[in-house]
């Protein structure tokens, strides 16, 4: 599974639904959430995980777009199958997996050591785990 | 080939229904029979092995069990019998339920053995735990080398752990042995381990006759992850609104639309599905 370590830098509540910003080196991931645990605080530290199904590739820049998350990645690997195609990219220090459709890759004629954009809606990424706890609130 | 076509008025429990049930099954098939309760299941079982009556016709490799002439005795039928309460012999030893069914002390050693109970094997049965004396129900069942195994909730009454090692053993007995086994059951999980076919009976009839995956696999549209719950809460949060469904044990909830909440009313059942890309997995 995607994982990718973050530290929690703000957490917008209203009733039960939350918008969590969180930092990996220069990049802000975020998402949406319903109830979090109650450890969860700002500077907290989690990994979060995305489906590979749940991440959109891009190679030129795109302009005003709704997906909140744009990461700028490499590609270490492509394997095709014959409907679809496993991307294998570098970000940072995590290695994340992409699944689209064969059709795709070839019309975008991916290549190994490409750089890339990850899409990622804020609707997709969850909490995994929560890895250390941040500041009492 | 096993054929079967018979009819029969039941008390049912709302009203006098009829229990029509016509199919065939192939040598060494093992079928999984579910149904609500009432619906025919125990019913049908005692009539394949001849301890009810019934109008139509059976016939099993070419030899006639039930016609309208003639109907076999049920010693005559090779049939082995597993009920959820064990019906074990109290007065003997576990070896001698076993003989007492066939003198073959080579096939009762064998069953012993495949079943793990040659240590236990001269203990009475109440001395044994209820994973022990269903194993020695069902060693006693095969001591016939019946044509068909009929077994009816043999492991419901058993925790989860012993139910699994059950189901496994019940698997190799019925490779072993070449029996065609129909078993009643309610459990989706053992459905799909045990059964390469499952018959669904609703007030007599059959109402589903496929692989388990057909008739298990409960989809809407093309979404394969899919439950029933009831819907207890609807709760607007900003623009959008979080139901609270009932599933089974647990609570869950889901995030929808207005136009989706204007639709939907607390206290009904609902159908909660997803693609089968979007759940993900984890070690419980």
């Amino acid at each position: 599974m995607n994982s990718i370590k973050t530290q929690i830098t703000s957490i917008s509540t209203l009733n039960n639904l939350n918008i969590i910003e969180s930092k990996t080196h220069n990049d802000t991931l975020t998402m949406m959430s319903l109830d979090l645990p109650e450890s969860l605080k700002k500077d907290s530290l989690v990994k979060l995980a995305i489906k590979p199904t749940n991440i959109m590739l891009a190679k030129e820049k795109i302009g005003a777009f709704s997906c909140e998350n744009r990461l700028e990645a490499k590609i270490i690997n492509i394997e095709k199958g014959e409907l679809l195609c496993s991307i294998t990219v570098e970000y940072l220090q995590s290695t994340l997996e992409a699944i689209i459709t064969l059709n795709a890759a070839n019309s975008m004629q991916l290549k190994v050591n490409e750089d890339i954009t990850l899409l990622i809606k804020a609707s997709d990424i969850y909490i995994k785990e929560i890895l250390s706890a941040g500041e009492l609130l | 080939m096993i054929h079967l076509s018979i009819q029969k008025k039941l008390q049912g429990a709302e009203e006098n229904m009829r229990l029509e049930a016509a199919f065939s099954v192939k040598e060494g098939e093992f079928i999984a029979l579910r149904g609500k309760s009432g619906s025919g299941k125990t019913t049908l079982l005692r009539i394949l092995a001849g301890l009810e009556d019934a109008q139509g016709k059976i016939i099993v490799e070419n030899e006639t069990w039930l016609s309208k002439v003639a109907t076999l005795p049920p010693q005559k039928r090779r049939i082995g019998f597993v009920f959820q309460d064990y019906a074990l012999f109290e007065n003997m030893t576990i070896e001698q339920n076993l003989l007492f069914v066939q003198k073959d002390k080579t096939l009762a050693a064998h069953l012993l053995e495949l079943t793990e109970l040659t240590a236990l094997k001269n203990r009475y049965p109440n001395a044994l735990s209820g994973g022990q004396k269903q194993r020695v129900s069902i060693a006693r069942a095969l001591m016939k080398r019946p044509k068909i195994l009929l077994l009816d909730e043999p492991l419901s009454a058993l925790d989860p752990q012993m139910r699994n090692k059950l189901q496994n053993e019940l698997l190799t007995l019925h490779k072993e042995f070449g029996t065609t086994t129909i078993m009643v059951s309610h459990d989706p999980s053992e459905i799909y381990k045990l059964a390469s076919r499952v018959i669904e009976l609703e007030n007599g009839k059959i109402i589903h006759d496929g692989t388990p995956k057909e008739v298990l696999l409960k989809t809407q549209g093309s979404q394969k992850f899919s439950f029933e719950g009831e819907l207890l809460e609807i709760k607007k949060v900003d623009v959008i609104y979080v139901a609270i469904v009932a599933i089974g044990q647990q609570l869950v909830e889901v995030v929808i639309s207005t136009n989706e909440a204007k639709t939907l009313k607390t206290g009904e059942v609902v159908r909660l599905s997803t693609k089968a890309f979007s759940p993900t997995i984890s070690h419980s």
